[in-house]
This record gives C-alpha cells, sequence and structure tokens, in this order.
C-alpha cells in the first residue's frame, strides 16, 4: 500500500484558483465518491484503531472509517470492508484541506481522527463551498480544478 | 423601519449597516496572502522630472478625469448610509474621480431608499461618473427594465455587476445559486444603455471568467485578494466556521490584474488591496486603465466626513505624482506601457498559469 505522501506544507503551498462566476448551485454539489465498488457520501472517512471501533464509528456518525495498520489500510462502511490499494490516505483537518488533497493526488482518501469526528459534517460542508468556489459539480471535475502553488 | 417593508428587504438594510459598522470596528484584511504587489517593480522610463511636469489626468467610460483612481461602490440602501454617499460623493466631485455606489438591490426592493444612492442629486453634480451597481446572482430575478430604472433614478452612467461567491456561500441567507448568471450579465450588457463592469468583491477574477466576456461587456474590475476579505466581515456576522477555514481565499490582486489582462479586451481595473500611491503604480503600470479602493475611503470617511476622503486621495495623487516624476513618466499613457520586473514568487505563479504577459508592457521575469 502506498501512504500518504502529500505533506501538510504542500497543501498549505497550493492554492485553488477562485472561479469568480460559478454555473453551479452550492447545493446541487455530489460530494459522492466511489471507492473500490464502496460508495461514500463525501471522500472525508474517520480514523479508526480496529474494526471493532470502526462499527462503532458508523453506528454513532453514519459514516465509513478507515484503519490503517502496518499492512495496509481498510474502510469499513455498512457491514462491508474493503483493503485499499494504491490509494494514498491522507489526513486532514478541515474540509479545505480535503479539497486540496483530493486535488493533488488522484489517490487520495482524506480522512480525520476520531477525536474530531463530530466536525465532520462541518468539514463536508467546507468541501463543498471549495467545490462551488471552483466551479466543481463533482469529486471528478475537483480533480480537474486549477491550481497554482506559492 | 417602514411598515410595508417584507422581511427580506429590511434584513438586507439591517445587512448592510452591520457591514459598514464591521469594516469600521473589526480586522477584516487578509492574514495570509498579500496582492503580490510586492513582486512588482516598475522600471524607469528614463531621467526624473519635475512633479510639477506629470499629469494624471486619463479617461474612463468616455469621460476625461483627473486622476487613474476610481472609488468602489460600497454602500447605499439605509437611511443611515447616505451620508457616508454624500460625503464620498462630494470628494469625488471635487478631485474629478469616478465612484461607485453599493448594490442597489435594496432600493429596487424599496424605492424609498433610491435617495440613499443619489450621489448626484445630493452633491448637485450631474457630470461626476457614478457607477450603479447590483448582484450577479440577483440578475437572475430582475429584469433589465428594473435595473434600467434602478440605473435611471440615481442617473448613473454606468453598472457594475458584483459577482461575490464566496461571500454568499458563508452568509447565513446567501444567494449560492449562481446558475445563469453569466447568461443574464451578457444579456444586460446587450439590453440596456448604460456600460457593464463585472467586478468581484475581493476573491479576483481569474483568466479563464475574464475570457468569457470578450466583446460582451465594457470592462472588468478585478478586485482580487490582499486587502478586505469579505468572506472576513461574513464571518464576524454569522460567527460561520466556513468563513475562518475560507478567509484568504481568492486570487491575489497583482495576479488577477495580469491574468484578466491578458485575456479580456477591455478596461481593467486594478483593485483590492490597493492601499498607497506605489500600488496605484504599479497596477498602472500592469496595463489597468485605473485602480479603485473601498476601505481605506470609508475609513477616511467615517474620520472626517468628506474633507476625510478628499484629503486621503489628493495624498494619493501627489505620492503617485512624484514617483512617477522619479521614473520619468510623465503622463499615465507612458505609465501604462512601462518595463515591469516581476518576481517570485509571483514570475513563478504566472508561469504556472500559463499567462501570456502583454508584450506591449515588456515585461520581464527576474529573482527577487
Amino acid at each position: 500500500m502506498r501512504m500518504t505522501k502529500i505533506g501538510k506544507a504542500a497543501l498549505k503551498k497550493m492554492h485553488f484558483v477562485h472561479c469568480a462566476l460559478p454555473d453551479i448551485a452550492l447545493n446541487g454539489i455530489d460530494t459522492s465518491m466511489r471507492l473500490n465498488g464502496m460508495v461514500l457520501d463525501a471522500p472525508l472517512l474517520v480514523q479508526a484503531k480496529s474494526k471493532g471501533e470502526a462499527e462503532l464509528i458508523e453506528r454513532r456518525f453514519g459514516t465509513g472509517a478507515i484503519v490503517l495498520s502496518k499492512s495496509g489500510a481498510s474502510i469499513f462502511k455498512d457491514g462491508r470492508s474493503v483493503t485499499l490499494n494504491g490509494y494514498a490516505p491522507c489526513k486532514v483537518g478541515d474540509g479545505l484541506e480535503a479539497a486540496k488533497a483530493i486535488r493533488a493526488e488522484n489517490k487520495a482518501v482524506p480522512y480525520i481522527t476520531s477525536s474530531v469526528a463530530h466536525k465532520r459534517y462541518e468539514m463536508i460542508k467546507q468541501l463543498r463551498i471549495a467545490m462551488f468556489l471552483t466551479n466543481s459539480k463533482s469529486i471528478a471535475e475537483l480533480r480537474k480544478a486549477p491550481i497554482y502553488n506559492g | 423601519m417602514d411598515d410595508h417593508l417584507d422581511s427580506e428587504a429590511a434584513q438586507t438594510m439591517d445587512r448592510k449597516v452591520q457591514h459598514i459598522e464591521i469594516v469600521a470596528k473589526r480586522r477584516t484584511q487578509y492574514v495570509g496572502k498579500t496582492t503580490l504587489f510586492e513582486c512588482v517593480e516598475v522600471l524607469p522610463k528614463g531621467g526624473a522630472l519635475e512633479s510639477s511636469d506629470v499629469t494624471l489626468n486619463t479617461e474612463y467610460l468616455s469621460k476625461g478625469i483627473d486622476a487613474p483612481i476610481a472609488i468602489s461602490g460600497m454602500t447605499g440602501g439605509h437611511d443611515a448610509l447616505f451620508k457616508i454617499n454624500k460625503n464620498i460623493g462630494e470628494a469625488a466631485r471635487r478631485l474629478n474621480i469616478p465612484m461607485g455606489v453599493g448594490s442597489q438591490r435594496a432600493m429596487i426592493e424599496n424605492p424609498r431608499l433610491a435617495y440613499t444612492y443619489d450621489v448626484k442629486k445630493a452633491t448637485g453634480s450631474n457630470d461626476m461618473l457614478l457607477i450603479g451597481n447590483i448582484g450577479a446572482s440577483k440578475l437572475v430575478v430582475y429584469e433589465n427594465e428594473r435595473i434600467s430604472k434602478a440605473l435611471e433614478a440615481i442617473s448613473a452612467d454606468a453598472i457594475a455587476v458584483h459577482t461575490n461567491p464566496g461571500q454568499e456561500s458563508v452568509q447565513p441567507e446567501g444567494d449560492i445559486d449562481f446558475r445563469g448568471a453569466y447568461e443574464r450579465i451578457c444579456e444586460l450588457a446587450k439590453g440596456i444603455d448604460e456600460p457593464v463592469i463585472l467586478k468581484e468583491v475581493g476573491n479576483g477574477i481569474s483568466k479563464d471568467v475574464a475570457m468569457r466576456f470578450r466583446n460582451k461587456i465594457y470592462a472588468i474590475d478585478v478586485q482580487g485578494a490582499g486587502g478586505t476579505t469579505w468572506i472576513g466581515i461574513e464571518t464576524y456576522r454569522s460567527k460561520s466556521k466556513e468563513g475562518l477555514v475560507f478567509w484568504d481565499w481568492g486570487i491575489q490582486t497583482a495576479l488577477s490584474t495580469i491574468e484578466v489582462l491578458s485575456a479580456f479586451n477591455g478596461p481593467v481595473i486594478s483593485s483590492g488591496g490597493i492601499r498607497s500611491s506605489t500600488d496605484i503604480l504599479k497596477g498602472i503600470a500592469l496595463g489597468a486603465q485605473l485602480c479603485s479602493m473601498a476601505e481605506p475611503v470609508l475609513k477616511a470617511e467615517l474620520h472626517n466626513g468628506a474633507k476625510g476622503v478628499y484629503d486621503y486621495i489628493e495624498a494619493l495623487e501627489e505620492g503617485l505624482r512624484s514617483r512617477m516624476a522619479e521614473l520619468g513618466f510623465s503622463n499615465v499613457d507612458e505609465l501604462r506601457k512601462a518595463r515591469v520586473l516581476i518576481r517570485e514568487p509571483l514570475a513563478s505563479i504566472l508561469r504556472q498559469r500559463r499567462v501570456k504577459l502583454n508584450p506591449m508592457h515588456r515585461s520581464v521575469y527576474g529573482r527577487a
């Protein structure tokens, strides 16, 4: 498995090019993402230490969880699990950072720690705003949004 | 407040007062981003001149004005705000420079408020250049006739259509549907007599957006990042956590100015964080028709009324004249053709963005 190489410093230097006149509505943005056949409501998982904790997170927050181990990473959701091969799990602090990680690395899988899991909804809202301001209706479009480093 | 006002109109009025209070009392500037004007160096044309040899006269909207400076539209739409517009208008009239008003949405919703924008009547001047204002997302619901009437009511010479998706997206009552806004701006430009200017409110305009407006509208006012952040102002109002994350969002003013100049074929106004005569010198040297400013003018008005605004802009003009004289530029047209050195990180950003520099400006990249 390829673990994340997307450094915080690189994300900080990266800027989306603001779209002053989007052709979309913020409420019409689709944040869903498919990962190895599993559909996520947004590319923002919660980190769990074990399969047991992943199940607890899913029950409590209604979202998929990611378990990282030395041998790799797995996603748990809806009683199913998939192993991530070739993906880059990437810890993020807010929704804008998640958007940047997705844009910086095609195979990025942004996640947050369980201690901030209660802020996930807020972070998805931030991700949605980043998509709105880059005129990206979907995660696929966000991956192509113009950026610059500086 | 008028009994007949619906809650949306009342909200619009209250919001306008809150905005002014926040700008006056809170820190509303970008924190982690500058305008990038620090990366722009204007190279001398030749020997130094005397300040008295320099003229700042230029043209805008087919009228002669006394300096390449405009006062950006800020306010109106509330009885308490009339005085601000009147005082700024009095200074703009004396200085013979253009002035804009804030969004006229409030007077479209409640025509009684038209007087708060009617600077020409308030100052007794029909000659000054007055720019009306409406939001891009609101154009979808207002037909051309209503916009025309709003412009006629204040004898505006042009209309600025402000686009502010960043601000709207963190505003609790924000208009977050921009579908059809581009088409409506183009329809408006075709359907009314007054020239249309597209302007941002502090997050900048890219070359891609500017390109879409080639041959469609009169001018673009870039209103780039590095000065006042409207996302920040809304963050104070709503205490939104999203606002904190997006506080520094946007294309920096120098970058946005160069991008728009590379793609658009009408006048370009460089704005967003313009705070000194050196900023104005650089904006014009990049090729802008004018530089415009808002926040420092508002603060000058709040400090000392019309005199405060007049003195502030007069000092900027004096500083610009002096800087142009040092560098050997005798007029604004010469300054627009100046050789400009662009340093890092702006130089590298322009390369990444594949922005073609205007060959007329003979700009060169340089190392810091």
